[in-house]
């Protein structure tokens, strides 16, 4: 009697065993995807742009890169007085990042349009816009 | 001491299935259970990959009321792929249809950084330029871990 009752006492204490070591291991998990999540709700780019203007086709844009992430022209767009957006990268190749605190003078050639009033930029989640002075 | 000794073994036999069945229902439990908290997991980290933004000026949004088309530029701002088949539009609380959509500068996957373009038709919504409306914007990401995840965002935009 006493060893039929020990014996499925061993059984279900393995098993319970067994079951909080996969718990654990699952909360571990939980606990490493929580984590990431939180990193990737945090890190989006700010900049802002500080003035822009027109000669002869040719703009001229200075932007600061006011955040603390790498903001790649690769994946910043432009768009002048509510138009297609166009990639910054397309338009502008002596540098392909702006870095965190740096303030970078573009040059933007050949999109065609002409006397522009607005610029805006748009990248990753943050924007700005300014009007040409 | 014969029937103490079967009484015995049917007491052990006895334990001995129970136990089994304890622990069966222990273990089947158990992977119901961690098999629901893995889908939630998969579930929140494919939303948390899955983000997407305006690209559009948004005080300078173009809107065509003869031909009911909203242009709308949204960028995938997040980690996984969007579908660009899976895209619903509200325009002032009224549900509309994406007549039309492209990916701009000749890709054809909605990668991380790329523009779509969207053309919008608000169906029964009269609105005019300079008019200042809400647009929600709900996108779908390709599947990651045999999850899709879902984004929506909601701008106040000044049509033109």
């Amino acid at each position: 009697m006493g060893g039929s009752v020990s014996i499925a006492a061993l059984i279900v204490g393995t098993t319970l065993l067994g079951i909080f070591a996969l718990a654990s291991l699952s909360l571990n998990e939980s606990a490493r995807t929580a984590s990431n999540v939180v990193e990737e709700i945090t890190s989006e780019p700010e900049f802002r742009l500080l003035n822009a203007s027109e000669v002869s086709g040719l703009i001229h844009l200075n932007i600061t890169n006011t955040g603390d992430e790498i903001i790649s022209f690769d994946q910043a767009w432009f768009s002048m007085d509510g138009a297609t957006p166009l990639r910054i990268s397309d338009y502008h190749n002596s540098t392909s990042v702006l870095f965190p605190g740096e303030t970078n003078h573009l040059q933007i050639n050949g999109t065609g349009v002409s006397a522009p009033s607005r610029i805006f930029i748009a990248c990753m989640g943050a924007q700005s816009g300014v009007a040409f002075s | 001491m014969a029937d103490g000794g079967a009484s015995e073994l049917i007491m052990l036999i006895t334990g001995l299935l129970t136990a089994g069945i304890v622990a069966s229902l222990l273990i089947s439990s158990w992977g119901g259970l961690a098999n629901s908290v893995d889908f939630a997991q998969t579930e929140i980290e494919a939303d948390a990959k899955t983000k997407a933004t305006l690209t559009n000026d948004p005080m300078l949004v173009n809107w065509n009321q003869t031909s009911c088309n909203l242009t709308l530029f949204v960028q995938n701002i997040g980690e996984i792929k969007l579908n660009i088949d899976s895209i619903a539009v509200i325009v002032n609380g009224s549900a509309s249809t994406v007549n039309q959509s492209q990916i701009l500068g000749n890709q054809s996957l909605w990668i991380s950084g790329e523009v779509a373009e969207l053309n919008v038709c608000p169906s029964g919504v009269s609105m005019v330029s300079g008019q200042e409306i809400f647009v929600t914007i709900i996108v779908q990401s390709e599947f990651f871990k045999g999850i899709a995840g879902q984004y929506s965002f909601t701008e106040v935009i000044r049509l033109v």
